[in-house]
């Protein structure tokens, strides 16, 4: 059934109404629905495809139409949609004190941490009042000039102060996580990170065995560039190993630029504690007294426990209810079968996933690649074995990012089923502050409807899910995977044990 | 301490001190005044511009409980918008300009203009380089788009005039870009004039008025560091601030700019 509405001189920026539309044609179980300007052009627009409706003809280019084809009437459409619209509105909780400045903020909260979460070109100018204010600062925002950010943290270590990013996007400052973190137990482990999901994952799988964080410190991705050089990683080295509270450190990061390494390593020769040393897709030769170099996350998390004392399980290693899992799932494989897709929300998720598979499976294809025949020519089209991040830029332009709106994924779960040569879906659900309230909950439809359109074809699809998160998490850790196992996912304990089973899934075990 | 105005137009306060405007659209950071027949952007991020008011402060604008028709007023050097006073110094009313500046290309022009469309291209997913072909939405407003660039005239030009979703529907984002495109290396072509006019009654008023203001050169700052960061210094970066506006606005600008300075 189709209907219209006009809304008289209702203006509405195109970012609300596409989410809104995405998630109202969701909820309701809508055909279609489509918010335009009343123009003559969007009116020809409607038509063509067949939506159009007479009322909107007294619809004028200042006035927004609205236009849907609905399964079975729904009386209240239009109410819903007025209602989702005007509740992007309604920002202020009630006993919520509104602060309108960083001065203010400083001023009635005594804050010691500002969170800069602006558009990138204002970003650096709000850091700098708020170092002025001898305040720390998380930069959320990216789109900030390699100048600024030299400039920046320059100012910061004259000042004594950190500076954790730009484009950072995880921390966890005396127990306090902010941005995307888990809730992980307090303890002896302190960490300094280049990388939002690696920090994410090694602090829950401290957590899920006992030991505990003392601040976990993100410096945000270009930190250790040449240009910037490695300025907050080596400063929050030196503030981890001046706190008492911590007695082991772990510094994670993508390989840094040689230059950066060397003064890195030049650092740790110096540093009084044990230090765990994590490069994905790195490896490095030397050896350094108290410094365990690793190379995936899950061994970070591993190394860290065993120097605080606590002894862990194998985490790659399967038991035989996985086992027959993996076998279950291959027989039912056509031969046509053979790829792994990922599709991450994690950007470090997706590297070590890349790091891990590389040696396992040939020739394995990523937007987070650096070597140049690992680079997807298109990550938004399917070839071969992919893994995707889908928190890169092209997929986000004007839209949350998948760890806040995993609807986004769906889409291309939908488009990786209708391939013929996909075997595996490798999924990562990241609970916590700041990412969606039920991740998992939001996908199982999308997989539900992948497996519909592989059994079309007399294909069977393997989804392999890992999800990074603590029982403490709102989200809830049990509760998230035990949906996944009733949806027929296998669930990993670690994001490398599920790039593993993912090349078991094809065979290509070396 | 009320908040403060850090850029206005002369015009604007004159013309406020004479005929009032009234709210026309409330939004979390911004909010739009009808000011006869202009409507003036007014927030702490907008960037500096003709018809821009720039507030030294975020101001939400929902906690004042403003709507529609409030009225807006000037005097002793304050703007009132119902129980919202902006105080205004008179070291920060400005004389806005137009933008006169023209370039020229020379071969590092034409390989940073070819490095911003691989930018457009591999950076964001609306754009006519490449766009979900199986969403009839998108593939609707592209062909016709494609029509424009490929062979830009009034008739091709009309047909996308007001296409799209939200306050700057994607049709107008690239018609902005193309002209803006045209004036930076000091083309014109004929029928621009005639589609200005077109623009008053075919399309939102506020996408008329950016159309407008970007055919009499009166361009938001974040356009001159753009304009200027590619043709002064080969950079692509400053456009991504422009990129980033909106769902697909940026996009559509940075498409019709590279199509205007190729036309």
């Amino acid at each position: 059934m189709k209907d219209a509405k006009v809304l008289k001189n209702s203006y509405y920026d195109s970012v609300t109404l596409m989410s809104t539309t995405v998630q109202i044609k969701k909820d309701l179980g809508l055909n279609d629905l489509v918010m335009f300007m009343g123009t003559d052009m969007n009116k020809d627009m409607i038509k063509s495809v067949g939506l159009y409706h007479e009322s909107l003809d007294e619809a004028k280019p200042n006035d927004l139409m609205l236009a849907i084809d609905m399964q079975d009437t729904i009386d209240h459409w239009v109410d819903e949609v007025i209602k989702r619209l005007n509740s992007k509105k309604k920002t202020e909780k009630k006993g919520e004190q509104k602060l309108t400045s960083i001065h203010q903020a400083k001023d009635v909260l005594d804050a010691n941490i500002a969170v800069i979460s602006v558009p990138g070109i204002y970003a650096a100018h709000e850091a700098f009042k708020a170092l002025d204010e001898n305040m720390h600062v998380m930069m959320f925002s990216d789109n900030v000039s390699v100048e600024d950010e030299i400039k920046l943290k320059d100012y910061a270590i004259e000042k004594d102060l950190l500076v954790m990013g730009p484009d950072c996007g995880t921390a966890i400052i005396n127990g306090k996580g902010l941005c995307f973190a888990n809730q992980v137990k307090r303890g002896s482990i302190g960490l300094v990170a280049a990388s939002g999901t690696g920090l994410q994952e090694v602090t829950v799988i401290i957590d899920r065995f006992g030991g505990g964080i003392t601040q976990a410190i993100g410096v945000g991705g270009r930190d250790l560039s040449e240009a910037v050089g490695g300025k907050m990683m080596i400063k929050g080295l030196d503030a981890l190993d001046e706190d008492e509270d911590t007695k082991v450190i772990v510094l994670i990061s993508k390989p840094p630029h040689q230059t950066v390494l060397e003064k890195i390593k030049e650092r740790l020769k110096h540093v009084t504690k044990p230090v765990v040393l994590c490069l994905l897709d790195a490896h490095l030769d030397e050896k350094i007294d108290r410094v365990s170099f690793v190379s995936t996350l899950t061994d970070a998390a591993i190394e860290s426990l065993k120097l605080v004392g606590i002894k862990t399980p194998d985490l790659l290693a399967f038991d035989d209810q996985l086992k027959d899992q993996i076998k279950k799932n291959k027989q039912r494989f056509m031969p046509s079968q053979t790829k792994i897709k990922g599709l991450f929300c994690g950007g470090t998720l997706t590297a070590e996933t890349l790091s891990i598979l590389r040696p396992l499976v040939n020739k394995v294809t990523s937007n987070v690649a650096k070597k140049t025949d690992e680079k997807m020519k298109d990550p938004r089209v399917s070839d071969g074995h992919n893994l995707v991040d889908l928190g890169d830029d092209i997929f986000t332009q004007g839209k949350p990012h998948p760890m806040i709106e995993p609807t986004i994924r769906i889409d291309r779960i939908l488009q990786e089923a209708k391939n013929p040569e996909t075997a595996v879906i490798l999924l990562d659900f990241e609970l916590g502050l700041g990412s969606h309230e039920d991740p998992v909950g939001i996908t199982l439809s999308g997989i539900e409807d992948a497996k519909k359109i592989a059994a079309q074809e007399n294909r069977s699809l393997a989804f392999v899910g890992y999800v990074c998160g603590t029982e403490h998490d709102a989200q809830g850790l049990k509760k998230s995977e035990n949906l996944l196992k009733n949806a027929g996912v296998i669930v990993a304990k670690t994001n490398a044990q599920a790039a593993v089973i993912a090349a078991s899934l094809v065979n290509e075990v070396k | 301490m009320n908040p403060k105005i850090l850029g206005i137009d002369r015009e604007i306060i004159e013309s406020l001190k004479v005929n009032g405007a009234e709210v026309q659209g409330v939004y979390t950071s911004t909010i739009h005044l009808l000011l006869n027949d202009l409507l003036i952007t007014v927030g702490h991020k907008v960037g500096y511009g003709k018809h821009h008011v720039v507030t030294d402060q975020a101001i939400d604008f929902y906690a004042y409980d403003l709507t529609t028709k409030t009225k807006v007023t000037y005097e002793k050097h304050q703007i009132k918008i119902g129980s919202l006073v902006l105080d205004v110094d008179e070291e920060n009313i400005r004389t806005y300009q137009p933008y006169l500046k023209t370039f020229r290309f020379n071969t590092n022009t034409l390989k940073t203009i070819s490095r911003l469309k691989d930018m457009v291209r591999d950076r964001h997913h609306y754009n006519v380089f490449s766009f979900p072909k199986d969403n009839p939405w998108l593939s609707y407003q592209f062909e016709k788009i494609d029509i424009f660039l490929h062979a830009p005239g009034l008739p091709s030009a009309l047909s996308i005039m007001g296409l799209g979703m939200g306050l700057t529907p994607l049709g107008d984002d690239i018609l902005t870009g193309f002209i803006l495109g045209l004036n930076t290396v000091n083309k014109t072509l004929p029928w621009i004039e005639t589609l200005i006019k077109e623009a008053k009654h075919k399309t939102s008023r506020l996408s008329y008025q950016n159309l407008n203001d970007t055919y009499h050169r009166f361009y938001p700052d974040i356009f001159i560091q753009m304009i200027e960061g590619l043709f002064m210094e080969n950079d692509i970066e400053k456009a991504t601030a422009i990129l980033k506006l909106g769902a697909s606005s940026g996009a559509g600008i940075l498409t019709g700019f590279i199509y205007g300075l190729m036309a």
